[in-house]
């Protein structure tokens, strides 16, 4: 590998991506918390009767595991197909990735087979996610309409690095524990270490370099998403009760619901 | 007048509000001063807008985490029914966001590619037609799996609008006239008083119920209902003073404020606050202990979220007349027989600003299964129903073309399911069904019909033999 390529991906790149990510996050919380207002009202919450925060926790809950309010769509089921398979895929690659610098009580043959199942699987589950994603984004016209660079930007940066992981992680199979980890490792512990990485080949660099600069463009784009709505008030900022007697139980209030118009 | 334009499919432009003569506009300035201008119209909106965004955290989060997967379409009455994507909740965001972006250096960069336009004035001309196309339903925010509100971005553009002489006539004459009046139709004292004492002698003629109540005199209760109900929807205001009465509660109008409504809501708050004080003030003249709002989605929605929790820094605390009933109900201190509202097939229709703003979703349902033998939920309903198309100041007589374009979804929800009568508890839809189902039923030849909940809470109220002694609900 060429020394200044070595240089700028596993030396210069980690230290800008993570300063990009930390700086754009703070950024992003600075400007956020310090918009107090929300728009001359008491709640703005989304959801009827969120009275506190334990509803609110729920509601959370049940957005980030089930995407539960895109079971409302009703003419496209792609979108949630798509973010399910993706989000659960990615979330389950990104754990894995931790067994890169965490030490974990387990065999190193049994590592290798929890990377090369476990991982490569979820690895694929969150390639059909995005592709679906990516692919509805240009099949549909009104998708389409809407989308411009910057919509279509990290999808396609994500669809490069699951797509040189997966080659690595299922094709290549380089011996990461002992190339990539201690150079990781030794990124994160601020003392970094280039001689481990010095005979890693081009899916290793392409991958590294890629998710870096995905890194470090996250706050600073759509992507930003999964930290912005954890500070929306439309979900965190509870609804507060008004009237004295709450609503009885009646079984059968509403004998009739979730049906579609023909 | 002139005709209003035809809507063509995938292309709104065309439907846009009459707007706000300086007249009117310096008559609005008497209650809320605009701030000063530079003489460039897209340099003010863009510094408004800028100064907006950066002080309402749900308006700076709707803008900045979007991630553009056009859920919000699938789900906002005005794209589905206009196919404009700049009618859509997206589509309008991104009318500010390019136009924010344009200012930063990867926008001049970038222009088009990212969506970067700066602002014009034909362009503060495209923001204020498509904004004011918005229903400020809050549908999008339902769906979205961030809770992205479009409807308070809304709210926000048109405050800005508005300091810079952009409001629409309807929404100007309405805002204008309630602070001048104190209501929204600009009925006088002796209007209001007149329509009072006509509905007290129609009780007593259908219901043989003498009902007692106060005009502009203290009481325990102070009951706020939008004015329509004094001119449009007077069997809901029977509904009202039949209630009261037979729930033995202490109350009285205010002829100072006859307004639940607060249009003041729909262009951000300045004028809803100005509006919302005003209430709090007859409140505190009249020494009453509750304030209690009639049928009106968008004034229970400002009236909660904005009055009541300074009526009660004021030891006055407040409800919607549900929540009396609701009480009246599980104490047993009202009869009501649902067989007197017949066996027509009743279908509930919640109002946006009811279930996505206001938290009254089980409170109607509770009723109409007291009040009714046969009713249904609309196949969206609660927190998915539709908006009936004349929210947010839509009800401009010059927006026909697109208040039936929107008012199609609930006619067709409410077909679905064999309605016969469509219950809407709201003063904005009782008015936009009034000229619209009309129309429809002839298209369609059907006869559905509307009203609100209260009216059917009047048919079923059943006066007991003997004087009841007057009960504690709601003290």
């Amino acid at each position: 590998m060429d020394a200044l390529v070595q240089v700028a991906v596993f030396l210069v790149l980690p230290y800008v991506a993570l300063a990009a990510f930390v700086g754009g996050c703070i950024y992003r919380l600075v400007s956020w918390l310090s918009a107090r207002r929300v728009t001359g009202l008491r709640s703005v919450a989304i959801v009827p009767n969120t009275f506190g925060y334990g509803r609110v926790l729920w509601d959370l809950v049940k957005r980030v595991f089930a995407f539960y309010t895109l079971r409302n769509m009703e003419g496209d089921r792609t979108l949630v197909v798509g973010s399910v398979l993706f989000h659960y895929g990615i979330s389950i690659v990104l754990l894995a990735h931790l067994g890169l610098v965490v030490p974990l009580p387990i065999s190193p043959g049994l590592h290798d087979w929890l990377g090369l199942y476990v991982g490569g699987a979820a690895g694929l589950v969150a390639l059909a996610g995005i592709l679906i994603l990516i692919v509805r984004r240009i099949r549909l016209p009104r998708m389409r309409e809407l989308s411009t660079l910057g919509e279509y930007f990290a999808p396609g940066l994500l669809l490069a690095i699951i797509t040189f992981g997966l080659v690595q992680t299922l094709v290549v199979r380089p011996d990461y524990m002992d190339t990539v980890a201690p150079w990781l490792t030794s990124v994160l512990e601020f003392s970094p270490n280039l001689a481990p990485i010095a005979g890693v080949g081009f899916f290793t660099i392409a991958h590294v370099a890629l998710a870096l600069v995905f890194i470090a463009y996250v706050p600073y784009g759509q992507m930003v998403h999964w930290l912005g709505y954890l500070f929306n008030p439309t979900l965190t900022g509870p609804s507060f009760r008004v009237g004295t007697t709450p609503v009885p139980a009646f079984p059968g209030v509403g004998s009739h619901s979730g049906r579609r118009p023909t | 007048m002139t005709e209003p334009a035809k809507l063509v499919f995938g292309n709104s432009s065309s439907a846009a509000p009459y707007w706000s003569k300086p007249e009117l506009l310096a008559k609005l300035d008497k209650a809320v001063p605009r701030p000063p201008a530079s003489g460039d119209l897209a340099t003010d909106v863009l510094r408004g807008i800028r100064e907006e965004v950066s002080a309402n955290r749900n308006v700076k989060i709707a803008l900045d985490v979007c991630v553009h997967c056009g859920a919000c379409l699938d789900a906002c009455p005005t794209y589905l029914t206009t196919g404009d994507i700049h009618n859509s909740p997206v589509g309008r965001a991104d009318l500010v966001r390019s136009a924010l972006r344009a200012q930063t250096l990867l926008g001049k960069w970038l222009g088009s590619w990212v969506r970067a336009k700066p602002l014009d004035e034909a362009g503060v001309r495209q923001l204020a037609t498509y904004y004011y196309q918005c229903l400020e339903c809050r549908r999008c925010g339902e769906i979205c799996p961030f809770g992205l509100d479009q409807a308070d971005v809304t709210r926000s553009v048109r405050s800005v609008l508005c300091d810079h002489g952009l409001i629409s006539k309807y929404v100007g004459t309405v805002i204008e006239t309630s602070e001048r009046t104190g209501n929204n139709l600009g009925l006088p004292p002796a209007a209001l008083r007149s329509t009072i004492e006509f509905c007290r002698d129609e009780i007593q003629e259908e219901k043989r119920i003498d009902v007692r109540f106060k005009i502009d005199e203290p009481a325990h209760a102070m009951l706020v209902p939008p004015s329509a109900d004094f001119f449009l929807n007077l069997e809901t205001l029977k509904g009202y003073m039949a209630f009261f009465h037979l729930a033995g509660l202490d109350y009285t109008f205010t002829t100072e404020h006859a307004e639940l409504g607060n249009f003041g809501l729909f262009i951000g708050e300045k004028h809803m606050k100005h509006i919302g004080d005003h209430l709090i003030d007859v409140a505190r003249k009249l020494d009453v202990r509750l304030v209690v709002a009639g049928e009106c989605g968008h004034g229970w929605r400002a009236l909660k979220q904005y009055v009541i929790p300074r009526l009660r820094e004021n030891g006055i605390d407040s409800v919607h007349i549900f929540h009396l009933v609701i009480d009246a109900i599980t104490k047993r201190s009202i009869q009501l027989d649902p067989a007197l509202n017949g066996t027509t097939r009743y279908v509930y229709q919640d109002p946006c600003n009811y279930a996505r703003a206001g938290d009254l979703v089980d409170e109607p349902r509770f009723i109409l299964r007291h009040v009714t033998k046969n009713y249904i939920d609309s196949p969206h309903s609660r927190e998915r129903t539709w908006c009936c198309g004349g929210g947010a100041g839509m009800l401009a007589d010059e927006l026909m073309p697109l208040r039936l374009a929107y008012a199609g979804l609930w006619f067709e929800d409410a077909r679905a399911v064999g309605g016969e009568h469509i219950i809407r508890p709201c003063a904005i839809c009782k008015a936009q069904l009034n000229a619209t189902l009309p129309r429809f039923n002839k298209a369609a030849g059907t006869q559905l019909v509307y009203s609100g909940l209260m009216d059917l809470v009047y048919k079923a109220l059943v006066a007991p033999s003997s004087p009841a002694p007057p009960s504690p609900v709601g003290q």
